[in-house]
């Protein structure tokens, strides 16, 4: 008798506790069901005030009066929303000093050193939005912060602060995964003079391979000219991997200085930067590359050919001539090679040529 | 106006499905001057409520397949349609729908691509295809008024001339 009713004592204790978590679980759910919609409405009222400013420079006082009188969450997460979607940098920046005075956003703001990841990562969503001079410290902070995606965002942040933040950026450029690195060029070219002051000074020949090949990479997503100078200063560098990374960002540099380097680059001894001349003089389209590209597409590598048949297809016109010229021809490779190349269309073309 | 451009399978700014045209039936004029194409509602509130400002009169439309039979569909000859297009767009892409028309129908529209996009390879795919012009969100929708309207001037002038 008394071992049932221990069981039956286990069986409501457990019982009750299952449906505490399962009653818990449903209350949170409805919570955060209830502030999705808070959130939704708050977008759709603040929108037509967005648009007005937006579309006919109406007075930006009904903006700012309508975030106030809402909870600090939906206007938080109204702003970031529709600002970072629909309103343009130079926006950005009329609605920024603005806002930063708003209690709202001092409240989200201090949570920048919680130890709440999500508060941090709030934070640095509304100063990518909202920064200002007083705020680079904890940008700063933010941007080694120990969460991979607090750091993400705080990139938009420190790019839009610019100064000591971009050097920071630009020093931690070498550590990071490519689709990092991506991220950090397209916030960095937000700002393409601040960037192209800071990053000029690091394309210097002694510079480590890993920091120097990193900053040549940000040097040609910027497409600045200065700093594109300096990368083609450095075509001559011993190490291959340099001289790699420099024929990928001269294709970006549209210059007639640029030509006879990235000739020079396509017959070099590293078949990955023949690779990569080749496929900046189409980007380029050097027309007056046609005769060394066709040569290229009987290189022994297969990469440079395939480079190289793209090229002439982007170029077009004598060029596309000549690849059809080599498709005829008798080398085998060649011939297969400009065979596939030329029965690509040319929206075909643009988009192979980039990957 | 608007309402009376409307057309099966459009919808409307505030992304509810159109319902049978209001009213009477009214001829539909044989191009409209603008076409929107857009599946993101808040944007194409945006550029509705800029283009009723400018009181450039439009047709707007959140599917590519829609947007597409319909530019189709639309009488050869006279005036070109200007067209906004944004890329994302469900069933057929904005890429798509640009490659599309211009093969099938050259010259026939003014196109600007819109697109989350900034990339040099995006940009060239829709200048290559036919675009008139591509601009990455965000973009100041003044600035695109400002073409628009442009754009629309230099479209009825065609006809004029023709």
């Amino acid at each position: 008798m008394l071992s049932l009713d221990v069981l039956a004592v286990a069986l409501t204790v457990e019982g009750t506790l299952i449906a505490a978590a399962l009653g818990g679980l449903v209350v949170l759910r409805l919570y955060l069901v209830w502030r999705a919609r808070q959130v939704e409405a708050g977008v759709a009222r603040l929108e037509p005030l967005l648009h007005a400013w937006l579309v006919d420079n109406a007075d930006l006082d009904g903006v700012i009066t309508f975030l106030r009188a809402q909870p600090p969450h939906v206007a938080f997460r109204s702003v970031a929303r529709l600002a970072t979607a629909y309103v343009t940098f130079e926006r950005q920046q009329i609605l920024a000093p603005l806002l930063r005075g708003e209690p709202w956003v001092q409240g989200i703001l201090r949570h920048g050193r919680s130890i709440f990841w999500w508060r941090r990562f709030d934070a640095a969503r509304l100063l990518s939005i909202v920064g200002g001079p007083d705020d680079v410290t904890l940008v700063a902070a933010l941007l080694s912060d120990r969460s991979p995606a607090v750091r993400l965002v705080a990139i938009d942040a420190a790019a839009r602060l610019g100064g000591r933040l971009v050097d920071l950026e630009l020093d931690s450029l070498p550590g990071r995964q490519d689709a990092v690195q991506q991220y950090q060029f397209a916030a960095l070219n937000r700002h393409p003079a601040i960037v192209a002051e800071a990053l000029v000074p690091r394309l210097r020949p002694e510079v480590p391979t890993v920091m120097l090949n990193a900053w040549i990479d940000a040097a040609g997503a910027s497409a600045n000219p200065v700093a594109l100078w300096r990368v083609r200063d450095l075509a001559l560098h011993e190490a291959p991997e340099v001289r790699l990374h420099v024929a990928r960002a001269l294709r970006r540099h549209a210059e007639p200085e640029t030509v006879p380097v990235l000739l020079k680059l396509l017959t070099d001894d590293d078949w990955r930067v023949r690779a990569q001349a080749a496929r900046a003089l189409g980007a380029l389209r050097v027309t007056s590359a046609a005769a060394p590209l066709a040569e290229a597409v009987r290189d022994r590598a297969w990469w440079v050919r395939y480079r190289a048949a793209l090229a002439l297809a982007q170029i077009g016109g004598e060029a596309r001539g000549r690849l059809l010229l080599v498709s005829r021809g008798s080398d085998p490779m060649a011939r297969d090679m400009s065979t596939l190349v030329a029965g690509l269309s040319s929206a075909a073309v643009v988009e192979m040529s980039e990957v | 106006m608007r309402g009376r451009l409307r057309c099966v399978g459009a919808r409307t700014p505030q992304g509810l499905p159109a319902e049978t045209p209001p009213v009477a039936p009214v001829a539909e004029p044989a191009s409209p001057d603008l076409v929107v194409a857009t599946a993101d509602p808040s944007l194409m509130r945006m550029l509705s409520f800029a283009l009723d400002q400018m009181r450039l009169p439009h047709q707007s439309f959140t599917s590519g397949t829609v947007v597409l039979q319909r530019l189709l569909d639309l009488p050869r000859g006279g005036r070109p349609t200007v067209v906004v297009l944004d890329v994302d767009l469900p069933g057929v892409d904005g890429h798509a729908i640009l490659e599309r028309l211009g093969v099938e129908r050259p010259d026939a529209f003014l196109i600007v691509v819109l697109s989350s996009h900034a990339d040099e390879s995006v940009q060239v795919r829709s200048l290559l295809a036919g675009a008139l012009d591509h601009l990455a969100k965000p973009f100041n929708v003044r600035v695109l008024m400002a073409k628009l309207q442009r754009w629309v001037r230099i479209a009825r002038h065609y006809e004029v001339a023709a």
